[in-house]
């Protein structure tokens, strides 16, 4: 016994300076003698160990009282193994009050984070609470989850303690059954609801609406794994942050639960999820589909799901309209999305998650008829990944592959072409020759520009304004003017017209073009000293810019 | 190019019902349609025409019209009559105003003149998807540097305006190959003119009416 003391007392100091500075305010300030070592004499400790086990007691009752939600690890450590003493020294002293408290105690025990060295510790006097508390009704509750907590710890208790285990967890549930009435009334009820859920009817927790699950930053500790598994089992849907999360966690619920042996319903229907929540994202990959905008096929998807069985149809639907969703968001995102888009993003992710049924029918409805504003309903095809980005990633892939089909129309000799890289080296080529020939045009021009000015006002302007049998009236002053316009224009529409439908290849371009512009200076000379050149412009101000202007075979016939 | 331009020949305005330069994706026209309008080519005619009459108002007293000072009046007109609604014609129009190195120089950045090859030379690929991804990257690059003002853009913006800068090009060659073939031909006929001046203008005036 006085061993046992002395043991605990330097296991309360241990605790004392271990816990954290808010912590140890309480502590100094109500137990100055905590700190201290072991006292010499055996009655000395034994009194203080009474005094400090009863001001423990007390003090982290009114801890608890103040702040319940508070971590109050090395608290309810010490108040826990301060029960041996109590129960050793008698049961009668011991208030009724504090009893009840010690609900309280276990559920913050409970959902505090649990440092693994203390569990050790813990561990050996396993036995001897695991006894107390099977004779202790009010303990029960307390007693039996702390017990279940070392016990989901990784370091698994030892073989005897297994039997004890068991029977505690079975305890466990029934005590939550028992008690979701009374417990879950007015307590720190987040962390008791979890307590008081049915543990018999997860089968349900799939498919309730998804509470509001902070992703904790602190990963829920083994201890609450009846709650944890039943809130895990009601996560449903996997989005694609906290999926990675989520899986994690429910591995290791799983894993804890194999450790514990538990007959547990919950543990059966985890595992039972768990293969379905895979099989729904396989086989959304195993299945062949396109990615579109309207809502047709996207629907037949769903319903092949749904064949395949319920659970796995609603898990897949749910994550089929997130996802569906979520591009949409991320769209309306990318385009610069408003609030009203967001807004309709959130309300159907949440609509997803209570009805599905009427956001299948809102998606379908609002894909076929556009949104005024200015962003794209993306669907999953059958057989790809509906992880958002990469969605995301196939919308640019299909605006690329659109604008490379735009500059396939508009270089000629592309249509027979396939493939990006040769497309773009064509494109390439392409640009690279229109550029040449300006620069050699240009010199051209250089060349030509400087001997008269006044030319240079008149030539393309009346061409391309007006008709051309009526440039002689536009220049009444220059007389000289109008034949050459009238020259031209025939020169410059055969050159105009012969552009667009000509298929010389262009390889060999600048160097047919001084050719052909040498060959009409050449006709047009014979033209303008025949006297033929007002015939000419005549049949040929028909021919203005229409592109589809007569072949150089035309042109010489009528010269 | 086997699209026909619409018809222009009757519209003696020349509206310009231009896209607003926000909307980028599908409202805007496809850049044939766009630069093979009549209306783009009689506007961009007479900016060639006067910026080339510019041009050698400029130079006539310095020296001979520099083949490069023509070019880059040719391409500003064309940005011009882009209307700086696409990328590269802003990157003209703004890169002839200030000098580039001056810009450049205030904003602190060094001038590369060359791009250096290591920087492009990729290495080895993995598997012929990585290759080919390079490869098309690579053109991508390639095409970036040939469309002024397109260097980093990502590339369904670049195809866009290389589309639109590839008929934009067009339109510049086959004008600037009309006006040329008209000066020299009006240079080379210019003596024999003035024989029949007085014959044709009654000519083409009795054929007109």
């Amino acid at each position: 016994m006085i061993n046992l003391f002395i043991f605990t007392s330097s296991f309360l100091s241990l605790l004392v300076l271990i816990s954290g500075a808010s912590k140890t305010d309480y502590f100094t300030s109500f137990s100055p003698d905590l700190p201290l070592p072991t006292s010499p004499s055996p009655t000395f400790s034994l009194i203080r160990d009474s005094w400090s086990t009863t001001s423990n007691i007390f003090f982290s009752l009114f801890y608890l009282y103040i702040n319940p939600e508070r971590s109050t690890t090395p608290l309810l450590l010490s108040s826990h193994l301060s029960l041996p003493h109590f129960l050793s020294f008698s049961s009668h002293h011991i208030p009724l009050s504090t009893i009840n408290p010690f609900n309280h105690l276990s559920s913050l025990f409970s959902s505090s984070s649990m440092d693994r060295d203390l569990f050790s510790h813990i561990d050996t006097d396993l036995n001897s609470i695991s006894y107390l508390s099977l004779n202790y009704d009010h303990f029960d509750s307390a007693l039996s989850s702390i017990v279940s907590s070392p016990s989901a710890a990784p370091t698994p208790p030892g073989p005897n303690d297994s039997l004890v285990l068991r029977e505690l967890i079975g305890r466990l549930g029934t005590i939550c059954n028992n008690k979701s009435a009374s417990v879950g009334a007015g307590d720190h009820s987040a962390n008791t609801s979890c307590y008081s859920t049915p543990l018999s009817s997860p089968p349900k927790s799939s498919l309730h609406p998804l509470p509001n699950m902070n992703p904790n930053p602190n990963p829920m500790p083994f201890a609450p794994d009846p709650g944890f598994a039943d809130r895990a089992a009601r996560m449903p849907c996997f989005g694609g942050g906290p999926h990675m999360a989520m899986s994690g966690q429910l591995s290791r619920v799983s894993s804890s639960q194999s450790l514990m042996d538990a007959g547990m319903t919950g543990g059966v229907q985890l595992e039972g999820e768990l293969p379905v929540r895979e099989n729904g994202a396989g086989g959304r990959g195993a299945n062949n589909g396109r990615k579109r905008k309207a809502g047709v096929k996207g629907k037949g998807k769903e319903a092949s799901l749904a064949s395949s069985g319920t659970v796995n149809s609603k898990i897949s639907e749910e994550d089929q309209s997130a996802k569906r969703c979520r591009p949409d968001c991320k769209a309306g995102e990318k385009k610069g999305g408003t609030e009203e888009k967001n807004g309709n993003c959130s309300e159907n992710n949440n609509g997803d998650r209570e009805n599905k049924n009427d956001s299948d029918s809102n998606n379908a409805n609002a894909k076929p008829v556009e949104p005024p504003k200015d962003y794209i309903h993306v669907r999953a095809r059958r057989g790809q990944a509906t992880d958002s980005h990469s969605l995301a990633e196939r919308v640019r892939r299909e605006k690329i592959s659109e604008r490379m089909k735009l500059l396939q129309d508009l270089v000629p000799g592309c249509n027979k072409v396939t493939g990006k890289a040769v497309m773009l080296d064509e494109i390439i080529n392409y640009v690279q020759s229109l550029q040449r020939q300006v620069e050699f045009l240009s010199m051209k021009l250089a060349t030509v520009n400087t001997p008269s000015d006044v030319n240079m006002d008149n030539l393309l302007q009346k061409d391309m304004q007006q008709p051309l049998y009526r440039s002689a009236f536009s220049y009444p002053n220059q007389p000289q003017v109008a034949p050459l316009n009238s020259l031209l224009a025939t020169n410059s529409i055969p050159n105009l017209g012969m552009q667009p439908s000509s298929n010389l290849p262009f390889d060999g371009f600048g160097n047919a073009n001084p050719q052909i512009g040498g060959f009409w200076e050449d006709d047009l000379q014979s033209v303008v000293q025949m006297g033929f050149g007002q015939n000419q412009e005549a049949a040929l101000s028909s021919q203005s810019f229409q592109g589809s202007g007569p072949s150089s075979s035309d042109m010489k016939i009528e010269l | 190019m086997a699209s026909v331009p619409s018809s222009s020949s009757s519209s003696p305005s020349q509206p310009k019902t231009r896209k607003k330069p926000g909307q980028n994706s599908s409202p805007a026209p496809p850049p044939q349609t766009k630069w093979r309008t009549g209306t783009q080519e009689r506007l961009y005619s007479r900016r060639l025409v006067d910026a080339l009459r510019a041009t050698r108002d400029r130079t006539q007293v310095q020296e001979s019209v520099g083949s490069r000072a023509v070019k880059e009046a040719a391409d500003s007109a064309l940005a011009l009559t882009a209307r700086g609604q696409s990328r590269w014609s802003r990157a003209i129009l703004f890169g002839r105003n200030s000098c580039r190195r001056k810009l450049l120089v205030k904003a602190g950045g060094k001038i590369r003149r060359h791009r250096r090859k290591q920087h492009g030379v990729p290495p080895v690929a993995a598997e012929p998807g990585v290759l080919k991804e390079q490869k098309v990257k690579e053109r991508l690059r390639k095409l970036g540097r040939l469309v002024p003002g397109c260097r980093k853009l990502p590339a369904a913006t670049l195809l866009e305006e290389a589309a639109d800068y590839v008929a934009a090009l067009e339109l510049q060659v086959r004008t600037m190959r009309a006006l040329a073939d008209a000066l020299s031909a009006a240079t080379v006929s210019a003596p024999e003119e003035e024989e029949t001046a007085a014959v044709d203008p009654m000519a083409i005036a009795e054929q007109g009416s």
